[in-house]
């Protein structure tokens, strides 16, 4: 993700819960994971200071520029903070919004980070707040969401040799998911897993 | 359960066709990637109620995890 401004439009919760975790706002207890990951060197090329090191309070600035919501995703059971994940970029206009998402510990799949991932998804698309949400990734990463290309992501456009990252040029890549195509999607898992909030609605 | 009922539930979640066995590696013989190893947790989880996937789920090697390992865990949830 890059950043800008801040836009926060009011219509996203700060803190909501699912059966399996807790999605809240970045508090200072999570600057040390937040700082260890950013600077990681998987995640460095692409994350907002492309692995520079910035002043303290140019950082903490940096925490909610341009960015709509953000959530530290943390199991429910333990309370262990899996990452991070950001909605930034919001055009109210013309209805779309950009999404980024921080493993904490780097170069391990986190599955649960990516379910809170799709739950903050599905709440940008599937309850009609936005028409459009776009990834950027490089394609070192691409790998991982074959199943979501096949099922909802489309590939909108692709910057050959645009990383430097293990010795070798990647190319960085904007995915992108439209509300139409996520509502048809299978979204039987995510329904299990907002089991409470659904029932909440 | 029998296996191939466990494993009829799995390609459910997963979306997926094809012979399974309790050898079938999710991500080689599967072809599962990250989204879908989460569906299939999450899955796992709440509709057969394995619980303890959540427990290593963080720490588990996915590339190296069978169906057979799975319905094993499902074994020993419901026997506890």
């Amino acid at each position: 993700m890059t950043s800008k401004e801040s836009t926060t439009p009011e219509i996203f919760p700060e803190s909501f819960e699912t059966r399996h975790l807790s999605l809240g706002p970045v508090g200072h207890t999570h600057f040390r994971e937040l700082q260890t990951a950013e600077l990681a060197a998987e995640t460095a090329p692409r994350w907002r200071y492309r692995g520079a090191t910035p002043s303290p309070e140019r950082w903490a600035a940096g925490l909610s520029a341009e960015v709509a919501v953000q959530y530290v995703v943390s199991l429910k059971q333990s309370g262990r903070a899996l990452g991070l994940v950001v909605l930034y970029g919001a055009d109210p206009d013309c209805c779309f919004i950009h999404l980024g998402a921080l493993r904490f510990q780097a170069g391990r799949f986190s599955p649960m980070l990516l379910v809170g991932t799709a739950c903050v998804i599905d709440m940008a698309l599937a309850e009609g707040r936005f028409r459009k949400l776009y990834l950027e990734l490089p394609e070192y990463n691409l790998d991982q969401f074959g199943s979501g290309l096949r099922g909802a992501l489309y590939e909108e456009a692709r910057l050959p040799d645009h990383y430097f990252y293990a010795g070798a040029t990647w190319a960085q890549v904007w995915l992108s998911i439209t509300s139409d195509a996520w509502r048809s999607r299978n979204r039987r898992f995510l329904a299990m897993e907002r089991q409470e909030e659904i029932a909440g609605q | 359960m029998t296996f191939n009922e466990f494993a009829e539930q799995v390609q459910q979640i997963v979306q997926t066709t094809g012979p399974i066995s309790s050898e079938s590696k999710l991500v080689n013989d599967l072809g599962l990637d990250s989204l879908a190893i989460s569906e299939l947790v999450v899955g796992l989880v709440v509709e057969l109620r394995i619980d303890s996937l959540l427990d290593d789920a963080e720490t588990r090697d996915w590339t190296q995890t069978t169906v057979g390992d799975l319905y094993d865990r499902w074994r020993q949830a419901t026997a506890a």
